[in-house]
């Protein structure tokens, strides 16, 4: 059984101040469960002045899932000599920030950082959520998908 | 050309770098220069306009403009950049030095400058 609560405390313990929110989300692009913290800075500001904390990550976790649905459908065509290469992972560097997507079970993870952090903390922590995930969550999300 | 020399010389320097690719958003090479042992056959437009596709939805998520797509597969690693209205894309193995690779493709913007220029004028 999942347990929303404890899902949000595991994704709180890869906050620092430099990356404040994390989420786990379907393939869909529902949001499951997410943490953010005291320095989050996301959002523009239409998105702030709603009532629902929620609603920028339900937000990221909708464009996530579009990205990450586009490069895992295409690998197939760009790399069709390699017929068992897969999506691991997803690096997006914006203006105001850096987002990182990986897959853990069915589900998908992402984190979002400042400018302020490396690319290479965003996949250490990404890699051991993935593992910490990765056996809990292989049975949850869509049947069909895989 | 200049650029074209200088991508070969980036290629033949940087280990794992497979490719790279000047495109518009449709998809339309510029620019190519690829290592004599990958084909680019079954890379089609389809690569670019992904990438345009997820730089305009990743606008929407509050952190401004998006800057670079960085894919990690099983055995490759794509990172595009963002120069609209050219789009380049590197292709490279997995064990390649992604920071190194973002750091050349950074150094790019002001080289492609005058054609990005040219195109958005005439437009």
């Amino acid at each position: 059984m999942l347990k929303p609560k404890i899902i949000s405390e595991i994704l709180n313990q890869v906050l620092s101040s430099s990356i404040n929110t994390a989420l786990l989300f379907s393939q869909e692009g529902s949001l499951l469960s997410y943490a953010t913290n005291k320095c989050n800075n996301i959002g523009s500001p239409i998105l702030v002045s709603l009532r629902d904390p929620s609603e920028p990550s339900k937000m990221i976790a909708a464009i996530s899932s579009n990205v990450w649905s586009v490069y895992k459908n295409n690998c197939s065509f760009w790399f069709e000599q390699n017929q068992d290469d897969y999506l691991n992972m997803i690096f997006l560097d914006c203006e105001e920030g850096k987002v990182i997507i990986s897959q853990a079970g069915k589900l998908l993870i992402a984190l979002v950082g400042n400018n302020e952090t490396e690319i290479g903390l965003l996949k250490m922590k990404m890699n051991t959520l993935v593992k910490y995930f990765n056996n809990s969550l292989q049975y949850v999300g869509d049947s069909s998908d895989n | 050309m200049e650029i074209q020399k200088e991508f070969d010389s980036i290629i033949s320097k940087t280990q794992g770098l497979q490719a790279i690719i000047v495109s518009d958003k449709d998809g339309v090479i510029l620019i190519q220069s690829t290592n004599p042992a990958f084909t680019l056959d079954s890379i089609d437009s389809s690569l670019a306009t992904s990438f345009a596709v997820a730089c305009d939805q990743i606008g929407k998520i509050g952190l401004s403009k998006n800057k670079s797509i960085t894919t990690f597969y099983k055995y490759h690693q794509i990172i595009q950049f963002n120069y609209h209205p050219l789009i380049i894309t590197f292709i490279a193995d997995k064990n390649s030095n992604t920071g190194y690779l973002l750091n050349i493709g950074a150094e790019f913007e002001n080289q492609l400058s005058t054609i990005a220029n040219s195109i958005i004028n005439s437009e």
